[in-house]
Formats: structure tokens, sequence, C-alpha cells
């Protein structure tokens, strides 16, 4: 056993203290990954949104929208804890930047083939196209959590 | 750059449990951490206020469907201090 240079603990100690921290941060981890069901909903509410405003839908909008909210607040009940924010680099507005822009060049190319060549489904190709994005977000959101969980 | 300094206050096995629990939150329920750490509520309780005291954590409460939640969260001292720790043990574990 070995004491150390403040002769509070020793290293026994110390190892069964950083297990202990490993241990819990990885059980509010867990807690905080992203349900698959929240990625579905969340992409389904997307979608839905990119198809209503691409084919003109007014009325209709509203639903998506006051939805997105619902499955956010449904999530904190939920899992009782609310992720780590963290401050967007460079790297992050970028993304964020380009995901805005690609919504609404699918909600643009949408409403274009619709009315210019009568492409009805062409809204519908939007919205999947946005919520699979989405879905496709999620996934990499789980992805990171799992790595931070296995300690990689 | 939190400083690499043994905290006495967090290394108690319940508040230790408890920021580490928080570290990578930015909030908890309290019934998580409860239920988390397989203690009383009252237990519980005790060790966030000696925390609160010392100015590393602070609650919050909130009305959900008529009952009361109560979240937990690590404030910036709390955090840096909680950084701190884990340096030092870690530095004890290398000697």
């Amino acid at each position: 056993m070995t004491i150390t240079k403040n002769d509070k603990i020793n290293t026994d100690d110390a190892t069964k203290a950083l297990n202990t921290i490993m241990q819990m941060e990885r059980t509010s981890l867990q807690q905080s990954m992203p349900p698959i069901w929240f990625g579905v909903l969340m992409a389904l509410a997307m979608g839905i949104l990119i198809f209503t405003i691409a084919a003109g839908l007014r009325d209709y909008y509203v639903f998506p929208i006051i939805a997105i909210p619902l499955i956010l607040a449904i999530r904190s009940k939920k899992t009782q804890v609310s992720p780590k924010t963290i401050s967007l680099g460079v790297t992050g507005k970028t993304a964020l930047f380009s995901l805005i822009v690609t919504f609404l060049a699918l909600i643009a190319g949408g409403r274009f083939f619709m009315e210019v060549y009568k492409l009805t489904w062409s809204p519908i190709v939007a919205g999947i196209i946005a919520a699979t994005l989405v879905y496709l977000l999620s996934v990499g959101e789980r992805r990171d959590h799992l790595k931070k969980i296995n300690g990689e | 750059m939190p400083s690499e300094d043994f905290n006495k206050i967090i290394h108690a096995p319940n508040r230790l449990q408890i920021c580490s629990l928080l570290a990578p939150l930015d909030d908890a329920e309290f019934q998580f951490l409860r239920d988390s750490m397989s203690v009383s509520d009252s237990v519980l309780s005790k060790h966030i206020k000696q925390l609160e005291e010392a100015g590393y954590v602070k609650q919050r409460k909130e009305n959900l469907d008529g009952r009361q939640r109560t979240w937990v969260f690590l404030t910036n001292s709390g955090r840096s201090a909680f950084s701190g720790h884990v340096k030092a043990l870690k530095s004890i574990v290398a000697i």
C-alpha cells in the first residue's frame, strides 16, 4: 500500500474511486443515449414537416411543428436526464448550416418538381430523404454514445 | 483548467457517485440518482445538501403532471473540482 503525496488515501482507494467514477459515468451515458423510438419519431416528424411544406399543405404544418417539442419533452421525462450540451465548434456550425441548407433545398426541390414538371410525388421523396437524414443522425449519435460507454 | 486537487468533500463514496453521475450530463432527476446509487431519498438529500453547501451542485424544482420533480446539476465550480479530483486520483494511481 503506497502512501500518497498528500497522505490521505492509498493507491487501492484511488483505484476503487476511479472504478466507481467510470461505472457511474457509464450509467449516465447509457441513460442519456437517445432511444431508437426517439430517432424514429423525430425522423417521422421532420419527414412529414418537409413533405407538408414542399407540398404546400399549409393547414398541416402545425402538426409536425407541435410534435417535435412534444417528442423532446417525452424523451426528457422518460430518460430522467438531460444529455450534456456541447458548444458547437467550426465543424459543428458548418454541419448544422449544411443540414439547414439541405432541408431548404429539399423543400425547394420538392416544390419545383411538383409545380414545374407536375411530379406530385416529389414532395414525398423530399420528406423521405429528410426523414432518412434525421434517422441516420440519430443512429450516429447512438454510435457515439456506445463508443463513449465502451471507453473507445 | 482545473487544478489537480484531492477534494475531501467529493471523495466521500456517495458524493463521488453523485458527481460521477452528473459529470457527463447537463442535469439529472433526483429519482435517477437515487435509483442508480441504490440509496434512500434521505441519504441522497443529505449528500446533495452537502455538495450544495460547497457550491458544487444546484437543484431546480419542476412541476409536471401535478408532481414535483427535482433536477440536480453540477455547477461550474463543481465540474472544475470534480475534474481536479479525478486528476488527483489518477496521479495517485500513477505513483
